[in-house]
């Protein structure tokens, strides 16, 4: 056992494709799906207890493996915005060594769950068992965390309580109660659009106390979830031991990079090393097909993949 | 170059918790693509344990999930009524690999559908039920043919006519909004201070703009009855040979077909200035079910709906398997 640059514990390894294919039916991807690409063994499985099983997603180097990371992603409609995107990033993380480990949140995807009754612990508790499953396959302990919009909220709490020193975070939200407003908008747009309603963000609102949860362009959101988010504060919760930060504002509008600017100058008074950066794409997080554009998504992805490889190779794990 | 191995029910089994959904790879042309198998909680009966439906979901991004994990729950749901299920990611969608420049009704993705049926067969399988929504619904028409013995089809929200361009296919669906909003409704709305800020986003405000210029050509249309169709107007789409064919296809080998739609689709109006032709198909009157649902089945946009969707799909599969001689009797 070594200890990391963060006095964490790290068994050491010389781990990698190879070594877990060969220990292929007693090994930590037993019973999963894989297949060899260029430079990585992608594998893919399930993890947790029974009912609330989260569909998970490996990329394991083929080289000797000097770093892991784990992907959190957003949440609802949000996650067909950045899907490709996350899966992007992961191979071109695996390609330059890093283990990555990319999951579905209960109740979406092709996790199991029911999107209504879940909670920020119940989300934080899916990302710690496949940050566990990171740590079996990768042999080490995760480095980075990297959270999207709510996965950002979600990677916070997990690197604190992991100890992980690292975070980024990819268009945050750092305004819960806001957040919350704009999606609500987003559905009565939605809705505009379709037939002639006559809700409003208050409406509903009362119909989320009312009924426990309130059906947001075809994507449940249940009390539990709107009032677990809306109290909590991804500020707050950034604060040693994390130790680098990866700050990434997407939008034109300049209150929000604003906001990411205050939050980057209160980390490094708190102590800890933070990049920022901006990306001037607009993208159409809870808008159904009519606002959303090909290019700008693509083109939010390859910004988001340079940051962070950058942020990974000259700052955090250059050799 | 990808070597693929499979997640199966053999490693599965030897795990302590009982998987129904499955994981696995599986090559289609030069391109890997993500699967999942769900198994059956109990066999429909002893004598056919194998009967399988696979599931081809809609375009655009939204993955074999579909919204809301909507045919995860239709796989899981015919899991729990004794069938085997399976859905797969299209090329460059999900976590299949490869990339993918656009969807085209006319250019379904016959290679990944027989890829998958063929490897639904690998795991002892046969696919005789096909469920496609929207452009799934004529990747499924496409394949239906290579597959024998087969014991229906299900239709979801897929037009029966082909779009010009996706340019075009955006002013049709922007025309369609602005005949459904009032003219009240869209100034009242118009002037909230949340949509004027959203209207300052440049990828809103192109769809505003096109919904403002719909408006009103139509509002000018009316106050000069009749309408003289304008420069923009469009002649009407054509009806898609591809799917008058295969349906006819399908038909010809007595083959039961549920169309469903929401009375809000876009591919419900199609289908309903449709109906006279293919009506005229040989076996359509005793083979085919319409069933029409309140809402927008197309985009799957409300729970609600979801939920009427699998429960329609898992109802009718179910009716087939277990009343074959349902339809012998209309005929």
């Amino acid at each position: 056992v070594q200890l990391t640059s963060e006095g964490r514990s790290a068994r050491a390894t010389s781990r990698d494709a190879s070594t877990l294919e060969a220990s292929d039916a007693t090994g930590p991807l037993a019973g999963w799906a894989q297949r060899r690409t260029e430079g990585s063994l992608e594998a893919a499985g399930f993890v947790g207890a029974p009912g609330n099983r989260v569909f998970a997603f490996a990329h394991v180097p083929s080289r000797r493996i000097r770093g892991s990371v784990l992907v959190c992603p957003p949440l609802l409609a949000e996650t067909l915005v950045t899907y490709r995107g996350d899966r992007q990033l992961a191979g071109s993380l695996a390609q330059r060594g890093i283990a990555v480990m990319r999951f579905h949140h209960r109740g979406s995807g092709n996790s199991e769950g029911s999107p209504q009754l879940y909670s920020l612990d119940d989300l934080v508790e899916d990302a710690l068992v496949a940050c566990q499953k990171l740590s079996d396959i990768s042999g080490r302990p995760a480095d980075v965390v990297i959270g999207t919009r709510l996965g950002a909220t979600v990677a916070a709490v997990v690197a604190r309580r992991l100890r992980i020193p690292r975070i980024a975070l990819i268009a945050p939200v750092l305004d819960p109660k806001k957040y919350l407003r704009e999606v609500f908008r987003g559905h009565l747009i939605s809705e505009m659009k379709t037939r002639t309603t006559r809700l409003s963000v208050g409406d509903l609102e009362r119909s989320l106390d009312e009924h426990g949860w309130v059906d947001i362009v075809g994507y449940p959101i249940g009390r539990e979830l709107f009032r677990s988010v809306s109290n909590f504060s991804v500020t707050e919760a950034l604060a040693r031991p994390i130790r680098s930060v990866l700050l990434v504002h997407m939008g034109k509008g300049p209150r929000e990079h604003a906001a990411v600017d205050a939050l980057s100058r209160e980390l490094t008074d708190k102590g800890m090393q933070c990049s920022a950066a901006s990306l001037p794409v607009s993208l159409a997080w809870w808008f159904g097909g009519g606002g959303f554009t090909r290019a700008e998504n693509e083109a939010a992805a390859t910004g988001v993949i340079d940051l962070v490889q950058t942020w990974l190779d000259g700052d955090v794990l250059g050799d | 170059m990808c070597s693929v191995t499979e997640g199966g029910a053999d490693v599965a089994s030897a795990a302590t918790v009982v998987m129904h959904d499955e994981p696995v790879f599986f090559t289609s042309g030069s391109e890997t693509l993500l699967g999942f198998h769900t198994r059956p909680d109990a066999p429909m009966s002893t004598d056919d344990p194998r009967d399988g439906v696979m599931l081809c979901s809609g375009g655009w991004l939204a993955s074999s999930t579909g919204r809301n994990s909507t045919f995860v729950t239709l796989a899981r749901a015919l899991g729990s009524s004794g069938f085997h299920a399976f859905r797969f990611d299209y090329h460059g969608v999900g976590d299949s690999s490869g990339s993918l420049s656009r969807f085209s009704l006319r250019e379904p993705f016959s290679e990944d559908a027989l890829a998958a049926i063929e490897c639904f067969g690998r795991r002892g399988v046969h696919s005789r039920m096909l469920v496609g929504s929207c452009f799934g619904g004529r990747t499924v028409l496409a394949v239906a043919r290579t597959v024998e013995d087969l014991k229906g089809v299900v239709l979801i929200a897929v037009p029966p006519r082909d779009p010009v361009s996706a340019e075009e296919s955006r002013e049709r669906l922007t025309k369609e909004k602005a005949r459904k909003v009032s003219a009240s409704r869209a100034v009242r709305v118009g002037v909230r201070p949340w949509m004027l800020r959203e209207v300052l986003r440049a990828e809103r405000r192109r769809y505003y703009g096109r919904f403002v210029r719909a408006k009103l050509h139509r509002m000018r249309g009316r106050i000069t009855r009749p309408v003289r169709p304008g420069p923009g107007a469009m002649a009407p789409l054509p009806l898609s040979d591809a799917f008058v064919i295969s349906l006819g296809d399908i038909l010809a080998r007595n083959v039961p077909v549920l169309l469903l739609f929401g009375s809000e689709d876009q591919a419900y109006e199609q289908f309903l200035a449709a109906r006279g032709t293919l009506r005229t198909l040989p076996g359509y009157a005793e083979l085919v079910d319409e069933l029409v649902l309140d809402g927008d089945v197309h985009g799957l946009g409300r729970v609600v709906v979801q939920q009427m969707v699998v429960e329609s799909c898992v109802e009718w599969i179910a009716n087939i398997h277990t009343r074959p001689d349902r339809f012998a009797a209309r005929r």
